[in-house]
């Protein structure tokens, strides 16, 4: 598999505080990775080192295939587009003049692209309406369209949605969406709204105290958040006996509770499990979110 | 590096301090010229002379210099966008190089400005008194106080971070320069002798009586403690500036090597400290 960025063995020491720790990830061509992580956990960090806006402690990075320690990375860097935290723009300038302050330190020979551009992040209608006088979404979008200035081929944003409202939220969606269906751009998407994330990304990779704990594909995610039902019984022994029967997936969480992982038909179970007698006390069913994943994942719970 | 200095001008046409500030010396400049012409046209005295029409902003070049470098420099921070420039490949060497560029520039072209407003009161106030040569040097001296300045400044708006600050420390440094080369200067214009007067009533009459003459005891000796003192004076850019406006440039290649190295130091300084930094 071709990979975008790697990282390997990364850290990043401020002062006191270990922001990076030995993180080591892969970001495929053409996905769209999501970075989930609480707040601290070193997403925004990864993302700055990457940039080149700091360097790392130890460890190395590629990007496009070139190593972080060599000097044509600042040239890799020209293949890559970023907003990190906040959009980077000038308050002072008009979404147009920003653009082509932009296309300017990009040695771009015209500014051919820019009404293009603000068409495709929406803001075409703008004029000279000066960029402080923007709403967060609009800036978010002038942001991303800043960093498309250069026609990248690789796209991070640190927490793009955060602060949008409904609309700017599926906005902001649909524009990464595009971006990477049909520019083939790849996305690395910083973010905590794992609700969010999971409408978008292919890939996922869970940050915890500076290191990646896991790296998953959204279709394995989806195997792993799979529907399941939990059944309180008066003894789970029988229930065990019974689904091993039926042939389904199960996990007995204690004595009396267990996790059933298929659909059942919930009337032939409580029947054989009368003929053993077993009580059914109750039936629940769950539908484990990204959200249950990732905090299993960072408690430590297992789901191999 | 032409992309960066060509963006940053572009910038500039958008920027507000650049707008007051060209505003600012073409009317200060016109005030000072047509001053001058008015002091001669009506004194019954001595009029002004065209030296002091000349060099009279030269004491404020500082000030604007750290007003323009903390707010144009502190605002690629303050909004962001010098992730942009990092992102898009440009050497932080580039950035930081380009930025102490377009403010000398820019100050060189304030310069033109007020040279040229000012000789419309040459015909009327006169020549230099110091001689055009004179004049000359005294000019290229101030294009390497307006260097010197402009590296300090960068050094400061580049290495911090925050708009706010940078602006404060960038006035503590101007403020502690300017007290350093007072104090230097009040021990170095003291006179070896004094002649003090009294005043003496003989027969009813005051009169001022001329004193006998007397060692200064302030007055700093010639060795190596006034050497000092004289090349701490030449070196800091305030002390050049006062010798400018004063006449009393005795060294003028010294004041400009002083200028010249302190700001390749400086920015040879800010350079590798901008290359380390870890950038938000």
């Amino acid at each position: 598999m071709e990979y975008i960025l790697t990282t390997n063995d990364l850290c990043k020491q401020y002062k006191n505080f270990k922001a990076l720790n030995g993180l080591t990830m892969n970001v495929p061509k053409g996905a769209i990775y999501g970075f989930v992580g609480k707040n601290g956990s070193g997403k925004t960090t990864l993302i700055r080192l990457i940039c080149g806006s700091q360097t790392q402690t130890s460890g190395d990075y590629s990007l496009f295939g070139i190593d972080s320690k060599e000097k044509s990375i600042m040239k890799s860097r020209k293949r890559m587009g970023a907003v990190v935290e906040t959009p980077s723009i000038y308050l002072s300038m008009s979404a147009t003049e920003t653009l082509k302050q932009q296309f300017i330190i990009l040695g771009l020979p015209s500014f051919d692209g820019v009404c293009e551009l603000l068409q495709l992040v929406g803001l075409e209608n703008t004029g000279k309406k000066k960029v402080k006088n923007f709403s967060l979404g609009m800036k978010q979008r002038l942001g991303i369209a800043v960093a498309l200035a250069g026609n990248p081929d690789f796209l991070e944003l640190d927490e793009p949605i955060n602060g949008l409202d409904p609309q700017g939220i599926i906005e902001t969606r649909e524009l990464i969406l595009k971006l990477n269906k049909e520019h083939q751009i790849t996305v690395l998407i910083s973010s905590h709204i794992l609700d969010e994330l999971s409408k978008l990304a292919t890939h996922f990779g869970f940050i915890d105290n500076g290191e990646i704990i896991k790296e998953i594909k959204s279709e394995d995610l989806e195997k792993a958040c799979r529907k399941s039902m939990r059944i309180e019984v008066s003894d789970t022994k029988i229930l065990a006996t019974t689904l091993d029967e039926m042939g389904v997936d199960y996990k007995i969480i204690s004595y009396k509770e267990a996790d059933v992982f298929a659909k059942i038909n919930v009337t032939k179970l409580t029947l054989a499990l009368a003929k053993e007698n077993c009580e059914v006390i109750s039936i629940i069913e769950k539908d484990e979110s990204l959200e249950s994943y990732y905090i299993n994942l960072v408690g430590g719970g297992t789901h191999e | 590096m032409n992309k960066l200095l060509f963006a940053n001008f572009t910038r500039l046409k958008k920027n507000k301090i650049f707008w007051l500030f060209t505003i600012f010396v073409v009317v200060f400049a016109l005030f000072n010229a047509v001053v001058g012409i008015i002091n001669i046209e009506i004194s019954t005295m001595q009029g002004i002379s065209f030296d002091e029409l000349y060099f009279r902003a030269v004491p404020t070049v500082g000030f604007f210099i750290l007003i323009f470098t903390s707010f144009f420099i502190g605002t690629e921070y303050s909004d962001g966008t010098l992730r942009n420039k990092i992102i898009t490949g440009k050497t932080r060497t580039h950035i930081y190089l380009s930025n102490l560029v377009t403010t000398i520039m820019l100050f060189f072209m304030f310069m033109i400005i007020w040279t040229t407003i000012t000789f419309i009161a040459m015909p009327t106030v006169g020549d230099f008194n110091i001689g055009f040569p004179n004049a000359m040097i005294y000019t290229v001296i101030m294009m390497f106080i307006i260097t010197i300045f402009s590296a300090i400044f960068t050094f400061n708006a580049m290495l911090c971070s925050n708009k706010a600050l940078a602006l404060l420390v960038s006035i503590v440094i101007l403020l502690g320069m300017l007290m350093i080369s007072s104090s230097i200067n009040n021990v170095l214009l003291q006179p070896e002798i004094t002649e003090g007067y009294y005043f003496q009533t003989v027969d009813g009459v005051t009169k001022m009586i001329k004193g006998e003459p007397t060692p200064n005891p302030y007055y700093l000796e010639e060795g190596i403690l006034r050497s000092i003192y004289e090349y701490i004076s030449e070196f800091f850019p305030i002390g050049q500036t006062s010798k400018i406006v004063l006449l009393e440039v005795m060294k003028p290649i010294k004041m400009i090597a002083f200028s010249l190295v302190n700001t390749i130091i400086i920015t040879i300084c800010g350079v590798f400290l901008f290359n380390k930094k870890d950038l938000k």
